[in-house]
Parts: C-alpha cells; structure tokens; sequence
C-alpha cells in the first residue's frame, strides 16, 4: 500500500513539473520526454534481463537458504563476501534497488543489502581502466579503494542504525 | 549498444527456456515473481523517464564551466556533491570526462572524487528509484551516511593525493 502512495505522489510531482517546464519552454519539454525515453530503452534490456534474472533465481533459492547465510544471525562473513563482489561490479542505481529488495525480501541482513546497494553502484574495480583514462592513475586508485571502506562502513552503519530506530 | 543489449536479452530468453525445460515446476513461480517485479517497475516508470529527461535538459555540462571557476574549498566540495547527484542521469561512465572537465576548470581533487562518487552513490534517479523500493527509513539512514562518508572519502583522498604526489 505504501508503495502505491509513493508512486502515485512521485509520478505526480513530476508530471507536475514536467508541465511547468513545457510551459515555460515547449521546446525543452519536447526534448526532455525525447531524451528521458531514449535513455530509457537503452537500459531496458538490462533492467528486463535483470528482473527475469532475479524471479528465475528467486524461484531456485528459498528464503532459508538466503537468510542463513546473509541473513542477521550469518555473522560478517556474507556481509565482506557481497562486499567484495559488489565492489568489482558497476551497477546502475535503477536496477542495483530492485536486486537489493529482493535479496532483502529473502532474509538478507539490512548490513548486506546497504553495503550490496552502495558498493555495486560506486566502488566499481572492473571499470578502473576507464576511470583511469580521463582521471589519470592516483585518484581512481585512491578513491576506490577508500571507497570500499566508506561502502563497508555505510552498510554496517546502515544496519546499525536501522535496529535501533525501526 | 542496442543491438548487442538485445542479443543479451534473446540469450536470456533462451537460457530461461532451457532452464524451465529442465525444471518444469519453476516455471509458474518464477513467471509470477518476475511480473509482479515488472509490475513494480512500471509503477515508477513514467517518474524516471521524465526527470531523467528533465534533468539532462536543465542542467547542463556548461554549469560545470560556470560553477567552478574559482578553487574554494568546502563551497566547491558541496558544489561537487550537489552536481553530482543531479547531473546523473545517464550512465556511470559518463561522470568521468564530467569529473575531467572539473579538473580543467581547477577544482581540487576532492571534489573530482566527491563528483564522480556522488554521480554513483546518490544520484537523482537512483535515489527516486530506492524510496520506491526499500522505503523511507532505508533511504534516508543510508543516503545521509552517504553523502557524509563521500564528503569525507573526498578530503581523504586528497591528502593522500598530495603525499602520493610529492614523491619523486
């Protein structure tokens, strides 16, 4: 039921001021509907693949299996190892969210799915090598690894601060 | 790019036929998981689609040029975070000739990393897209964290940038 209130504001305050900006500019407006939805079906087949991914792997892992070994009783080991793979990985947030919910809904610790969600989108080894070509060597390097650490600290923090205030 | 994404989604097809051919009884829940989550996707569709448009239409690189002429420190670090979040709304590979401009125009180091660590970790879309799936208490115990602990990788890394820096 949240979900839908949330939607349903969403979708509206931004509707709303998609019609102010086309009523300021048409011009802007028009493009903005052209560029929102060519970027969109660029992703689509990631984010449709990703979905289908994640029902066909729910359908295999029970939410016992997920909750004992990611889960809150599953200690830190689940915890690095989730960090770690998605450390390497880039993910974009629009897909990282969906497979962070699921894996929550399944029994992963509150820890996991934050640092899973803030790891896979901003720590991403793989794609050094392209970081590297425009920001030279030292800082991609640098702000990696330090970023692994802020991730790692985000996600147990995350998890902290969720049991105490929820 | 769209032709090689759409041979990645027909490999998938097939794999999904191949993986329901050889255990039947998945088919139905994993039918039933994957579109309720599409269900749930198409809920917030229309919102990304349109700020996604909105926000490459408003702000613009040119800001960029605009916005960090001069070398302040904790005005251009929040300046960084601030653009950041707003300016992703493409892929990820994009923030880094973004974060080249910002070396250009003399920003300091960290606000390079706050910038590109802010494009990733707490852009518009994104966060959009995590309130409507982890909920309110979620996103803002972890968005605030973020945005403090990016703040401080930025500073971090700078000075560790000068003392890699000042060896020969």
């Amino acid at each position: 039921m949240q979900d839908y209130l949330f939607a349903v504001i969403i979708n509206g305050a931004i509707i709303l001021s998609w019609l102010v900006l086309f009523l300021k500019n048409k011009k802007k407006g028009i493009e903005a509907i052209h560029v929102g939805i060519q970027t969109i079906v660029e992703m689509l087949p990631m984010i449709l693949i990703i979905i289908g991914i994640m029902g066909i792997a729910t359908s295999f892992v029970s939410p016992e299996k997920v909750s004992e070994s990611l889960g809150d009783r599953s200690g830190l080991r689940g915890f690095l190892v989730i960090s770690i793979i998605s450390s390497f990985l880039q993910i974009p947030g629009v897909i990282a969210f969906p497979i962070a919910s699921t894996l929550w809904e399944s029994g992963a610790a509150v820890s996991v799915v934050a640092v899973f969600a803030s790891a896979s989108t901003m720590a991403s080894i793989l794609t050094l090598p392209i970081e590297m070509k425009y920001l030279g060597k030292k800082l991609p390097i640098i702000r990696i690894v330090l970023t692994y650490f802020v991730c790692v600290a985000v996600g147990l923090l995350t998890g902290f601060f969720y049991k105490i205030l929820i | 790019m769209k032709i090689k994404s759409l041979f990645y989604f027909l490999f998938f097809i097939l794999i999904s036929c191949l993986i329901f051919a050889l255990y039947p009884d998945k088919l139905m829940p994993s039918l039933h998981t994957t579109l309720s989550s599409l269900g749930q996707f198409a809920l917030i569709l229309p919102a990304i689609i349109l700020l996604m448009g909105i926000f490459s239409v408003l702000v613009t690189p040119d800001m960029i040029e605009k916005n960090f002429g001069d070398k302040s420190g904790l005005k251009g670090n929040l300046k960084a975070l601030f653009f950041g979040a707003l300016m992703s709304t493409g892929p990820f590979y994009l923030s880094f000739p973004m974060a080249k401009r910002l070396i250009d125009k003399g920003a300091k180091p960290s606000a390079v990393v706050i910038f590109v660590s802010a494009w990733n970790g707490i852009g518009i879309i994104a966060e959009i897209v995590e309130l409507h799936y982890m909920g309110f208490p979620f996103t803002l115990i972890r968005l605030t964290l973020n945005i403090l602990f990016i703040f401080l990788c930025g500073i971090v890394a700078e000075y560790l940038y000068s003392l890699a820096s000042k060896k020969p």
